[in-house]
């Protein structure tokens, strides 16, 4: 095992004698999050209790800081529903030797919590597009109850569309929604970047809850193309046509220009510059 | 089986590339794509996640609060305890054990048992020697099991490998050995106790 600066050798994953002279001279904190792991684990859960609620405490309180970190305030139940469910998931694979994320936990704590936390909120992102349906009844009027009834499934929210602000542009146009239009809306967001104000353009695009959108801007802001014939292009990235993807990217400058913040500061800057 | 297989290839993968770019470009997402064009899906959405980290690298992290890890560890907790009940009872159960290897594991000899529990001597030679038949009074059996450290399907294993094998008695010279089994009532009423020992016993307090 490989000991970083600053850090202790750990007592052996099995030796309950050792990890119970470290937790009481409270040396826990020094040691590699992996070892935590391999002794929790090796102990069993079954050994001393002072010592595995010790290691536990530490391991959980760890887990839970990575998960905080990495879950925003945007998500249903300001992310706390995410965090506790993939810690309560963690926790019980890292009490599972046998288990794939038991074994990661061991190799790598934090690149695995991470990866788990990455992956449930792509899951959660990808369910917030399934379409809600909902079946309405039409009777028709005059007749009778069960003659003129009928089924018709009505989509409330379409798929690949998020209720928010950002899809409630026009279909997309070819002409209309050029590339140089395209650039024109992102010099005016480069410009709020510069300000002295900290703007924080790339929370506020957490609110735009469709991921390939997101995504797609941001290959946007990287100079990706919409479409290429030889080479990456923001379509292929995303799997969609070009002209979806030039709208996708038009929606989320539209979404970000009508936040009120930043159009305070676009106003606050043209006030100064006369 | 197969759903199983994917389930496990797509996490390989998806932790394969959450691995290697911290910040995915057009470039690598759709080299990824190609390779793996069944999780295409997921490949972008874990794109789309990492991306946002990258792009609030260097912003203030939010922190949790006292509550949340409070609550956090009560959950591993909960988590410890499943993992303790799941181990104890995948843990190899013992072989069926008689009322002589539960006395001789205890280190107890049959008076010390009964002079701890306040009652006969003969009422537990008897139930220990199978001469004594089923259903034991519960607060006997409670009794033994508690000073004996063990569950009641233990005792209940016991007395019925005690009933199955009785010990036999001493031989006369005109006769062989017999067993004679009683009710636990019987040997209790028969016992030497006192009559409120007796009371007790069958639970008559």
């Amino acid at each position: 095992m490989n000991i970083e600066p600053g850090e202790k050798l750990p007592p052996d994953s099995t030796d309950l004698e050792g990890w119970r002279q470290a937790i009481a001279e409270g040396r826990l904190y020094s040691f590699r999050l992996e070892a935590l792991v391999a002794a929790i684990q090796d102990l069993g859960p079954t050994t001393d209790g002072k010592v595995r609620n010790a290691l536990a405490k530490r391991l959980s309180d760890a887990m839970i800081k990575i998960l905080r970190g990495n879950v925003g305030f945007n998500h249903p139940n300001q992310g706390e529903d995410i965090i506790y469910r993939v810690h309560f998931e963690l926790f019980e694979a890292l009490l599972d030797p046998s288990s794939k994320d038991g074994k990661g936990l061991r190799v790598a704590f934090l690149s695995r919590v991470a990866f788990r936390v990455k992956d449930a909120l792509a899951v959660e992102y990808r369910h917030s597009r399934i379409p809600v349906e909902a079946k309405i009844k039409k009777t028709g009027a005059g007749k009778e109850p069960n003659a003129g009834k009928s089924v018709e499934t009505v989509r409330i929210v379409e798929a690949g569309e998020s209720p928010c602000p950002a899809n409630d542009g026009d279909a997309p146009d070819g002409e209309e929604t050029g590339v140089r239009s395209s650039n024109r809306d992102l010099s005016l967001l480069h410009g709020v970047r510069d300000f002295d104000q900290q703007i924080d353009v790339d929370r506020l695009l957490e609110l735009v809850t469709d991921e390939r959108k997101r995504l797609a801007f941001y290959l946007h802001m990287d100079g990706v193309p919409f479409e290429s014939t030889k080479g990456n292009s923001i379509a292929k990235a995303v799997g969609k046509s070009s002209k979806t993807a030039e709208q996708w990217v038009r929606e989320v400058q539209e979404f970000l220009k009508s936040e009120e913040r930043i159009q305070e500061l676009l106003t606050s800057r043209m006030g100064d510059r006369t | 089986m197969t759903t199983q297989i994917n389930a496990e290839e797509r996490d390989e993968v998806l932790f394969a590339f959450h691995q290697a770019y911290d910040r995915p470009t057009a470039e690598q997402i759709i080299d990824w794509i190609e390779r793996y064009p069944q999780f295409a899906d997921d490949i972008r959405a874990h794109a789309a996640v990492s991306r946002d980290w990258a792009a609030r690298k260097g912003l203030l992290v939010a922190e949790a609060d006292e509550t949340m890890l409070v609550r956090a560890y009560s959950n591993a907790l909960n988590a410890i305890y499943n993992a303790e009940i799941k181990a104890s009872s995948t843990a190899p159960v013992p072989a069926s054990q008689s009322f002589e290897q539960i006395l001789t594991a205890g280190r107890k000899e049959i008076f010390q048992l009964a002079n701890e529990l306040g009652i006969a001597r003969g009422v537990l030679a008897d139930l220990f020697n199978g001469w004594m038949l089923a259903p034991v009074r519960k607060r006997l059996i409670n009794a033994v099991c508690t000073s004996l450290s063990i569950t009641v399907e233990a005792f209940d294993t016991a007395l019925r490998l005690a009933l199955q094998n009785p010990r036999l008695g001493h031989a006369k010279a005109d006769k062989t050995p017999t067993v004679k089994p009683r009710s636990c009532d019987e040997v209790i009423r028969d016992s030497n106790m006192p009559d409120e020992r007796k009371r007790y016993w069958l639970e008559e307090d």
